[in-house]
């Protein structure tokens, strides 16, 4: 310590004290006011880049999922349809089965067939299913319905359905690790080779409005009807269990991905947000260090001596 | 009367010491002030007392102090200097939500979110916002990092002007000084001055002080002379070839290093840490372009092929070889894929274009674009902007998305089917692909009528239907992007091949001219998304195969997010690094700054201890030389009524 203490010595120093403190403080302030604790890189390099990556993880995290339940809404939306679908067949199984009874009459096949062109609508437009404008079954090209009647009886019913959608699937990420299959190729589900759903329904329409047919030829065609059906059941009812799982697994997607973001906001939350009690104390102290340091300045220089030449 | 002449001598010397006194009270808070002693001592005259001698006004040094204070001044002021400019770089940066970090982060979220709506145009538009705002903060922060770096260069030419300033005036005093002290007077006062312009200098440029007996000092910087005597060395601030600041001396050309001061500073701002900070964003800004750009070119919005396209990217010669263009995203040897459509049909070709920037000019590159689709597609260079201008005759659109032609590039398939493909590799390389035909027959009717589908490395990539339950001129997937389908009629044999590439442009020559990119410009003082987007947000292409729900191209741009774009990190950790480096030097120092500053602060309450004016001390001793003439004087009054009486006893 220096003996001889001069104002210049008392005054330089006060006034470094006084703007470190008042900077102490504003900084202080502002993590109370603002709740971050890191707004710069210069306020802590070696937590800001790591809270760069938890901020960056959150908001992404929160974007994917959306996007899984955009995607959910889309399997979910072809599921109902393709359940729909599959009641369809069911129904047109029964047809079958109520055909094929001895006591079926020409009126009640009339009325079987009336209700088959129903069904048959309303395969096409379970088929031509959208959600948000876009085409559940046309793969990814989504924006044209994937099926068209391609021709139609005297009655204006349709005798041809053809698929105009696309033999690549539409999928999307979610996550950059799950991808999911939001359009599907309707053409594979519908209308493939071993099972085509609506040729078999219209093929069956026709066979009850054959009155052409003799017995025999009338039962083979409707057992014929009855294992298509089956057949395009069972395609349905694996594009169903196909897209379930990928509901499933969107479902457990969403639940890891809210946990994930969750860990990832506590983890920003560790690193870069303000301590309120540190933050509070800290500013008190430096608060009354300031008031001290004003204090002690403004008896810096008493006029002791020169009092006592009076 | 000796005795008056003590009497006088002390009233005198009492007078001096009040003035000294007086003298220091006054200058208490002066800057550079030294304080002064009044030495008396007792004076002689014949052997006799004759009453006491100012015998020297004494100015208080610390020269050792003194020193130290200097360099610790050039020191701490050095690292101000860097810190006042390491501040406004990070200022500019951004700070969260809307640093270029963050802005990144953005982007590829908004890409993200268009994964299961990749043709919403609300969605797109949101993309190109983001998009906009990340090249706006680019911009900005280059824009204000590029100003400080104007405004650091012309704080060096003033530091400069006052560096020569101050040496020529404490030249000037240590000639003042000299003639002072030569004739046996004092000249403390301008010591005082010189120290004190001393001390201001030692805040711009670091130096060594040489004292010399005759009052005068010399100021060297390394091995360069600043002040000898009465001659100051008038300093230069220029270039070097590489267009970096150095000092030299404007009389003999020297360069000066300085190692501390705050021109030190300001010359390593603006030779290293500023340009390294611009060269760091336009790297990262030129890389996001030519990856976006890339991607963008090689894929197809929800409109399809395109009729005329303008690149975005000038050269400074059309005819010069491209080489020498110094283009911010280089063009390399490769080949660019060309594709064709007729629009009527749909009948699409594909055309290959070799491309060697060090052979070929813009020029050259728009005749042989021009010359492999046969005319159907036109390039010229537009003047005087320097850009290729693509645009295909009428009936006619291209792209640049690599797919298949329609048409097999061998065909020797037997039979009267005819083979069409479609669609596009997902893959990054290219192959050429085998189909081979399977039994004999008619297409959709004949049960086991099949294509053998093999790559070029003879490797089964898949076998399809095409005979009975096929519907003729459906399209059938081979499960890597591909499509092929079969007209009606019959096949008896033989193959056909198609060559399919997943990577359109090898040369990088459409992110390099900015031809049907994203963005326009290079570096991240002139990158900005092409203003035809906000207009048309169709136009981003997230579809290789030109169906509106493709999202293979959507996902070449999100995978970007995690790639090692630049120094072997992602975009987003670069510009995270970009702001944790600055960051981290404003914090280094500051650390350093407050502690030299501590250092200083010590060494100038030890100077003061020694030299500094304390008024109580002063005080004291102002008592002391009142009382003394309060003496002196009541001596005289003593002296004189002796006299007096003397006098008396003559009368």
């Amino acid at each position: 310590m220096n003996i001889r203490v001069t104002n210049q010595v008392q005054v330089a120093a006060t006034l470094a004290n006084l703007r470190r403190q008042s900077s102490t403080q504003a900084k202080f302030q502002d993590q109370i006011v603002s709740g971050f604790a890191v707004k710069a890189a210069s306020d802590n390099p070696l937590n800001f880049a790591m809270l760069a990556r938890a901020r960056e993880a959150a908001t992404t995290l929160a974007t994917s999922m959306q996007v899984a339940s955009e995607a959910s809404n889309s399997v979910e939306a072809g599921v109902s349809a393709l359940v729909d679908n599959n009641k369809i067949l069911g129904r047109a199984k029964q047809l079958v089965i109520a055909a094929n009874n001895p006591d079926s009459t020409p009126t009640s096949d009339e009325a079987n067939a009336q209700e088959l062109d129903q069904l048959i609508n309303r395969f096409l437009q379970n088929s031509n299913s959208q959600i948000d404008g876009r085409y559940l079954f046309g793969g990814d090209n989504t924006t044209t319905p994937p099926f068209r009647v391609a021709a139609t009886n005297s009655d204006g019913k349709p005798t041809s359905i053809v698929y105009e959608g696309s033999v690549t699937p539409a999928s999307a990420e979610v996550g950059g690790q799950f991808t999911v299959e939001t359009g599907s190729v309707g053409s594979g589900i519908f209308q493939s080779p071993t099972a085509n759903a609506f040729q078999s329904l219209i093929s069956f329409r026709d066979t009850l409005r054959n009155t052409a047919l003799t017995p025999t030829e009338r039962s083979d065609a409707l057992t014929r009807h009855l294992a298509e059906f089956e057949a395009a059941e069972s395609v349905l009812s694996s594009a169903i269990g196909a897209k379930s799982g990928s509901a499933s697994g969107l479902e457990a997607i969403q639940s890891r991905l809210q946990d994930q973001r969750i860990a990832s906001l506590s983890r920003a939350d560790e690193l870069g947000a303000t301590d309120y009690t540190e933050a509070i104390l800290r500013f008190k102290q430096e608060e009354s260090a300031y008031q001290a340091t004003l204090n002690v300045a403004a008896k810096l220089v008493p006029p002791s001596l020169f009092d006592l030449i009076r | 009367m000796n005795a008056i002449t003590i009497g006088v001598a002390a009233l005198a010397a009492g007078q001096r010491g009040m003035a000294v006194t007086g003298q220091n009270i006054a200058n208490a808070s002066t800057p550079g002030y030294r304080r002064q002693g009044v030495f008396l001592a007792s004076r002689e005259t014949a052997g006799e007392a004759s009453g006491v001698d100012v015998v020297r006004i004494t100015r208080f040094e610390a020269p050792p102090l003194r020193a130290a204070i200097l360099r610790g001044n050039s020191e701490e002021s050095a690292l101000a200097a860097r810190l006042d400019s390491q501040r406004q770089v990070e200022v500019a940066l951004g700070q969260p939500p809307s640093d270029l970090s963050s802005l990144i982060s953005g982007t590829f979220d908004s890409l993200d979110r268009l994964a299961t709506r990749p043709n919403d145009d609300a969605a797109r538009r949101e993309f190109f916002g983001k998009a906009e705002q990340l090249t706006a903060r680019f911009n900005a922060a280059y824009k204000d990092i590029g100003q400080l770096h104007s405004d650091v260069r012309r704080s060096i030419v003033a530091q400069v002007d006052q560096v020569n300033g101050l040496t020529s005036q404490i030249a000037e005093l240590n000639g003042q000084i000299f003639n002072t002290e030569v004739e046996g007077q004092s000249a403390n006062e301008l010591r005082d001055r010189r120290d004190q312009l001393i001390d201001d200098l030692s805040k711009i440029i670091d130096f060594r002080v040489i004292d010399l007996p005759n009052g005068v000092v010399n100021l060297v910087a390394k091995d360069t002379t600043l002040v000898v005597s009465e001659v100051s060395t008038k300093l230069a601030a220029g270039f070097t070839p590489d267009g970096k600041f150095e000092f030299r001396t404007a009389d003999d050309n020297k360069t000066i290093q300085f190692s501390g001061g705050s021109l030190k500073g300001l010359q390593d701002e603006y030779n290293t840490y500023l340009p390294r900070t611009l060269d760091r964003l336009d790297a990262l800004a030129n890389s996001i372009a030519e990856k976006f750009d890339t991607i963008q070119a090689t894929g197809l919005g929800t409109n399809g092929p395109r009729t005329q396209v303008v690149g975005s990217r000038r050269v400074d010669d059309p005819a010069a070889i491209l080489d020498t263009q110094n283009l911010g995203i280089p063009i390399r040897n490769g080949q660019l894929t060309i594709s064709v459509t007729d629009t009527a049909t749909g009948n699409r070709t594909n055309s290959i274009i070799a491309i060697d920037p060090s052979t070929q000019s813009l020029d050259d590159l728009a005749s042989a674009i021009s010359t492999a689709t046969g005319g159907l597609v036109t390039a010229s260079v537009d003047v005087p902007q320097n850009i290729l201008r693509i645009q295909s005759l009428p009936g006619y659109a291209f792209d640049f998305a690599g797919r298949v032609a329609t048409a097999p590039t061998t065909n020797s398939l037997s039979g009267t089917a005819t083979p069409t493909l479609d669609g596009a590799l997902q893959s990054t390389g290219s192959d050429t692909f085998t189909f081979t035909a399977i039994g004999s027959g008619t297409v959709g009717t004949t049960p086991g009528l099949q294509l053998e589908v093999r790559n070029s490395a003879n490797v089964l990539v898949t076998t399809i239907d095409v005979g009975e339950g096929y519907v003729p001129g459906t399209p059938l997937s081979l499960g890597n992007g591909l499509t092929v389908k079969l007209s009606a009629g019959t096949v008896t044999g033989g193959n056909f091949t198609a060559d399919a590439t997943g990577s359109p442009d090898t040369a990088g020559v459409l992110a390099g001219l900015g031809v049907n990119s994203l963005f326009s410009g290079t570096g991240a003082g002139e990158i900005r998304v092409r203003p035809e987007f906000a207009n048309s947000p169709a136009l981003l292409a997230t579809s290789r195969n030109g169906q509106p729900g493709d999202t293979s191209n959507l996902k070449r741009f999100t995978d970007l997010r995690n790639q090692p774009l630049i120094g072997g990190q992602s975009a987003r950790a670069e510009a995270t690094d970009i702001a944790s480096e600055v960051g981290t030097q404003i914090r280094t120092l500051d650390d350093r700054r407050s502690s030299q500053a501590a250092i200083v602060q010590n060494l100038f309450a030890q100077e003061q201890a020694m030299t500094g004016v304390d008024v109580n001390e002063e005080v004291v001793k102002l008592l002391d030389f009142q009382r003394m003439i309060t003496a002196a004087a009541r001596y005289i009054s003593v002296v004189n009524e002796a006299l007096d009486e003397i006098v008396q006893l003559v009368r």
